[in-house]
């Protein structure tokens, strides 16, 4: 359980004085379940328990959250000293709590399904030695796989399957939604959970599954995608492609940004699901792959760090799990199943989503409904279930009626805020369906980004603009440095730009002293420093810059340079870490100047 | 081969015990939130109070 170590969760910041003697925080665990809820059953009795303490905790969370949050903006105006940096971190320590917490949530799911299928077989009291332990954990293993993948294709989005090439991978996924796998695997992703000012490494999906099937020894380079309520990952019998199972929203989230990098990275650890069958030597192997691949691009300073603008807020979904709303829905004869917390109506294909990406996903394509509810109505009237399926949201999708779907009456209309539709025949559905509802007809790409506009949010375009201007380079984006000593987790949470310019500056300072030295620092240091006043790293630069130039090197440096021969290689060598430097800097004219000057340099040479 | 009862309890304790810990973090980390705030305005208030002081003293 070392993830989920104590060390790790307790902050290591001074403890508050007047707090030390605080108890230990009530544990809603060991509360007693309520009488009416009892069912006899000691395990059924435990798991509902644990439910109500998710619940709590979840809720808990997110007040610690807000707490951050309101902390961070009150402290973070820069006027009061460098304490919001310890903000930061405990910010960053919450984030890894609260993905500990949808572990939890994503495995309690997984056990209390087990637990009311009332399947459970005796128990066992027989000691076992630790190599019966393995082959019987390997047993329960391979068992639990085809009893997973069996429980999977009840669950699972089945149908006509379509095979894409991603990056020269075989992607193999559900035909309706291999376009969005397609483009979920190849766009560069910043973790879910950022703020305004905070700053991200970009992730791309197919890197880390690329690599995570090299580490289980694929043989093909082959993906299958399925989407279902669990993430898993595993190879095919035959060891010809690799299998991951998302769940939806993961893939259809069309905001980007909304991959959540870590649990991407714990899922390539396996230490997400649980579902990975790997000894820790092979997920280790897994990791060190992952993250030569994850973060080739910062290895060789080819990363973009981003730093997230306010308005960008907007465009993240936070909210809570209707797992009411959908039993309502169910209760009026829907077919289908529970996908996990959301209800998955796949006859008559009518879905009920509290899935954002999901419904924009349709919406996107001009397809099907979306609607918006009243969410304190529904907050209200159906008790809502915060915690692990934090990425939910208040929207109802409905499926086109030329996939089959019969006439439905939906007992949401007193819910409903906002009906938007795409096209003619969801227009008629909901017309008939809730005659009293306004609805938003969306009939094009444009009327859809005025929709959103007038909703104060950025388009895609705008997004991907706003991300990719140039101008605004200095404002919104910099260039990681180079690094080859990345941590595997966290790296995009806990390198920020200051923290970068930093390093660089700190950085600055060595291959300074480092060119001195190269260039006899002895003979050089003070007199040549002094003759032409160099007090920093670009006066050095210009000054060498100029020499180089002119290529007139002062006659102490010629001295040195004739006493040395190798001392221009060094000094060029030392002159490329410049132009990084610059860059890193964010001085990419200067960059480029000193990139012609030493190419130039080389050439004379 | 269904899991048994005693193997579920046990997932079931697992989760227990990860809720613990970070019921322990969540109050830790609500300290810690106190602690830096109390801190900032603690320095804030005693810079005020020396400007203050020397204010005086100049007068």
């Amino acid at each position: 359980m070392s993830e989920y170590s104590k060390a790790q969760f307790i902050s290591t910041m001074a403890a508050d004085e007047e707090e030390a003697g605080s108890p230990r925080p009530e544990m809603s665990m060991n509360r007693e379940v309520s009488a009416s809820r009892e069912t006899g059953d000691p395990l059924k009795d435990k798991a509902a328990t644990l439910e109500v303490a998710l619940t709590e905790t979840g809720q808990e969370a997110r007040e610690v959250e807000e707490l951050l949050r309101e902390t961070g903006c009150e402290l973070g105006d820069g006027k009061l000293g460098p304490e919001p940096a310890a903000i930061d971190l405990l910010e960053f320590e919450m984030c890894q709590n609260v993905d500990a917490l949808n572990a939890a949530g994503v495995e309690f799911n997984r056990v209390k399904s087990e637990i009311e299928r009332d399947d459970v077989g005796p128990e066992v009291e027989q000691a076992i030695s630790p190599g019966q332990q393995l082959e019987a954990t390997n047993d329960t293993a391979s068992n639990l796989g085809k009893e997973e993948k069996e429980r999977q294709q009840e669950s699972i989005w089945s149908g006509e399957t379509k095979t894409i090439q991603v990056d020269n991978v075989n992607i193999t996924a559900s035909k309706n939604f291999s376009e969005a796998i397609s483009g979920f695997l190849s766009t560069l992703h910043l973790p879910e959970r950022l703020y305004a000012g905070d700053r991200a490494a970009p992730i791309k999906p197919i890197d880390v599954y690329a690599a995570i099937a090299e580490g289980l020894g694929v043989k093909g380079k082959n993906i299958v995608f399925e989407i279902g309520d669990a993430s898993f990952i595993d190879k095919t019998e035959d060891g010809q492609s690799l299998i991951v199972c998302l769940s939806k929203f993961q893939i259809t989230s069309p905001r980007g940004g909304l991959l959540d990098t870590l649990s991407l990275n714990s899922l390539a650890l396996g230490n997400n699901s649980g579902k990975v069958r790997m000894d820790k030597a092979a997920r280790e192997d897994i990791a060190s792959q992952t993250k030569d691949r994850v973060f080739g691009r910062a290895r060789y300073g080819e990363a973009l760090g981003y730093q997230i603008p306010a308005e960008r807020q907007r465009a993240y979904y936070r909210g809570v799990n209707y797992k009411k709303l959908g039993e309502v829905a169910k209760s009026q004869n829907f077919k289908g199943g529970n996908s996990d917390s959301l209800l998955a109506i796949l006859e008559p294909t009518v879905w009920v989503y509290s899935d954002p990406g999901m419904a924009e996903s349709f919406g996107g394509k001009g397809e099907g409904v979306v609607f918006k509810l009243k969410k304190q109505d529904v907050d209200q009237d159906f008790k809502t279930e915060p915690g692990w399926q934090r990425w939910t949201n208040n929207e109802v999708m409905i499926q086109p009626p030329d996939d089959g779907a019969k006439e439905f009456n939906i007992p949401l209309g007193q819910y409903v805020e906002e009906v938007i539709v795409f096209d003619e025949e969801g227009d008629k559905m909901v017309g008939d369906l809730l005659p009293d509802v306004s609805r938003t007809f969306l009939k094009t790409k444009e009327e859809g980004e005025q929709y959103l506009k007038s909703n104060g949010e950025m388009t895609d375009d705008e997004l991907e603009k706003y991300y990719n201007d140039p101008n605004k380079l200095d404002r919104y984006c910099r260039p990681l440095p180079k690094n080859d000593q990345l941590a595997f987790l966290g790296i995009d949470d806990t390198m920020g730009y200051e923290e970068c310019r930093q390093k660089m500056q700190e950085k600055s300072v060595q291959i300074k002293d480092e060119i001195l030295s190269a260039l006899g620092r002895s003979a050089l240091d003070n007199k040549w420093a002094t003759m032409y006043g160099i007090r920093n790293l670009k006066e050095l630069v210009m000054v060498l810059h100029n020499h180089e130039q002119n290529f007139r090197l002062p006659p102490e440096v010629k001295k040195v340079v004739e006493q040395r021969p190798g001392v221009i290689v060094e000094v060029v060598e030392k002159y490329e870490q410049l132009c990084d430097v610059e860059r890193l800097l964010g001085n990419f004219d200067r960059q480029q100047q000193l990139r012609a000057a030493a190419e130039k340099f080389k050439k004379q040479v | 081969m269904a899991k048994t009862k005693e193997e579920l309890a046990k997932q079931l304790d697992n989760i227990e015990t990860k809720l613990t810990l970070l019921k322990e973090s969540f109050a830790a980390i609500k300290r810690n939130v106190r602690v830096i705030k109390k801190q900032v305005y603690a320095k804030r208030d005693s810079k005020e109070i020396l400007k203050l002081k020397n204010k005086i003293a100049s007068l």
